[in-house]
């Protein structure tokens, strides 16, 4: 199937969509999303497809949403136009929605991690049923560091409640080996093995009845609704406009990344953002 | 304010709040509970403090509810010493334990960061539970619940909920490590390494947003009560309280009578060779 941003392939019952923005580090903008609204629809609908891998070209798995601020990025991001509680909220139900589906999507799904992997790149993560990660992959969501809440009640639900605060509370980036302790990624392999380990994962998962497979991922992710993951979904979604309507740098000395990002541009930004941080290695 | 069983330090950003008994490993009095709200809600009125680090002085971190004063607790009063307390009574001290402490701790405002070394044990440990971020030393010893008295249903069900390893780990002994990798608390140090690790963090946190902190907090706070936190918190405070009306058969050791006969301290001790 052709899409720009995303490629998506299937071959032997395994369909694979990959971001397919590599020179922003597979960075979530409004086109890239809505070909992967597309392509995940195609691999539910196809009886064909029996396993799903996500992955990303280029240097990283996902860099999260977009924040350039350009016309195709998240409005959230964008000051000069002030966005509407209202848009707000559409853009915030369509986005959980998509991480949900994804979460009950009716096969299983296996992420595949390489180099960076943050905010909204997580949200992908933490939805699969597997996560596969290089040895140098870098985990986390520095959009806290921005003001943002996070609205992402997987967090809690997969790491538990004080994991999910320390890396929520400090916006730190933590490596490979630390995200399979905390148990955000399911393995960790050299960069040169990550095919051979996935393949065998699909393998194995292949040679499952596919009834059973779906029978026990309709019954885990019941449990965690539940469990309330639902609501949580929706409390999550409404902290994060909250967040955003909050304006956030808005309070005086504190550091506001969109007034830097705009007289400096993203990548000055960001590390203006990190520098107090870095210093205390974090 | 001046306090007899904590010390408060501040240094903004950070405030510090050090349990000070230290020549009993810090145990949770309802006096020093009651000095540790008044402390937080200085701090949380305080706009200068961003962070707050909960400690211990001397050896521990903290052994949990004060023993000696168990059954005999002031709020009951002395004409019920050898008798069992109304229901109402019983049930209204642990509402005050989970109202006024547990959950206001859980639920305060500002970040908390418990740094922990030696003993962390029953209340103490759903103590730390209740931080948001904890930090201990390597070889700081962790018991979740009070199965020294008797087996006493725990006071808090956060543990449950942190690790998914609850009812397991009852009544086990847990190092810092082995707490680390069931998510009972976030990391552990070395222990010369543990207020530097600490402290580092504290910095961190102050640095960040406060209104990214707040609602963060505030989120994942909630994500708990989706998942019925409440609901099981009510369950097990009743146990607690539940817990006074257990009958020791004539065949197992009773704690109580020992106490009674050669004072707290001693018979702490017999039920530890007991084990």
């Amino acid at each position: 199937m052709g899409f720009e941003n995303v490629i998506y392939t299937k071959k032997d019952r395994v369909a694979v969509i990959s971001l397919n923005r590599p020179h922003k580090l597979n960075a979530l903008n409004e086109p890239l999303l809505a070909d992967f609204d597309a392509a995940l629809k195609a691999a539910e609908e196809d009886r064909a497809v029996a396993v799903l891998t996500i992955q990303g070209e280029g240097r990283a798995f996902c860099a999260g949403y977009d924040v350039s601020g350009d016309e195709n990025s998240d409005p959230a991001f964008d000051w000069r136009n002030k966005p509407m509680m209202y848009d707000l909220y559409t853009r915030e139900r369509r986005r959980q929605d998509r991480i949900e589906n994804l979460a009950r999507f009716s096969k299983p799904t296996i992420a595949k991690i390489h180099g960076y992997c943050l905010e909204a790149g997580c949200s992908i993560v933490l939805a699969c049923d597997f996560a596969v990660a290089t040895e140098d992959a870098r985990f986390g969501d520095p959009s806290v560091r921005m003001g943002m809440c996070t609205d992402l009640p997987l967090w809690y639900y997969v790491l538990g409640i004080k994991r999910a605060k320390e890396l929520m509370l400090t916006g730190k980036i933590i490596d490979a080996a630390e995200a399979e302790r905390i148990g955000l990624v399911t393995q960790t392999v050299p960069v040169d093995k990550i095919d051979e380990e996935v393949d065998k994962l699909v393998q194995v998962l292949l040679a499952n009845p596919a009834d059973a497979l779906r029978n026990n991922r309709e019954a885990f992710q019941a449990a965690l609704e539940a469990r309330g993951l639902s609501a949580g979904f929706r409390f999550a979604g409404d902290m994060r406009v909250f967040s955003v309507l909050q304006r956030p740098g808005s309070r005086p000395r504190e550091f506001n990344f969109f007034e830097r990002r705009d007289q400096k541009g993203l990548k000055a930004a960001f590390e203006d953002m990190n520098a107090p941080f870095k210093k205390l290695g974090y | 304010m001046s306090y007899e069983y904590i010390l408060y330090e501040k240094e903004a950003p950070i405030a510090r709040i050090i349990m000070n008994r230290p020549e009993k490993h810090n145990p949770l009095g309802k006096p020093m509970m009651r000095e540790i709200i008044k402390a937080l809600e200085i701090a949380g009125e305080d706009r200068e403090v961003k962070v707050v680090i909960i400690k211990g002085a001397g050896r521990s971190f903290s052994s949990g509810h004060d023993i000696p004063a168990i059954g005999m607790d002031i709020e009951l009063g002395p004409e019920y010493i050898g008798k069992r307390p109304p229901a109402k009574m019983l049930i209204e001290r642990d509402e005050w334990l989970k109202r006024e402490f547990y959950q206001y701790v859980f639920n305060f405002p500002k970040p908390t960061i418990a740094q922990v070394h030696g003993y962390c044990i029953y209340g103490g440990n759903n103590f730390q539970l209740c931080c948001d971020i904890t930090i201990a030393a390597e070889n700081a010893q962790f018991k979740p619940k009070g199965d020294t008295i008797v087996t006493i249903a725990s006071y808090l069900p956060a543990d449950t909920f942190a690790t998914g390893f609850g009812p397991r780990h009852l009544g086990v002994k847990m190092d810092g490590k082995v707490a680390e990798k069931w998510g009972v608390v976030n990391r552990a140090v070395p222990l010369e390494k543990l207020e530097e690790e600490v402290e580092t963090l504290a910095k961190v946190i102050a640095q960040m947003p406060e209104d990214s902190v707040n609602l963060n907090k505030k989120c994942l706070n909630a994500m708990m009560d989706f998942d019925g936190l409440e609901a099981a918190w009510r369950t097990t405070h009743i146990a607690h309280a539940m817990g006074t009306h257990q009958r020791v058969r004539s065949d197992e050791f009773n704690i109580f009578k020992m106490r009674a006969k050669e004072g707290a301290s001693a018979a702490i001790h017999a039920r530890q060779r007991k084990r």
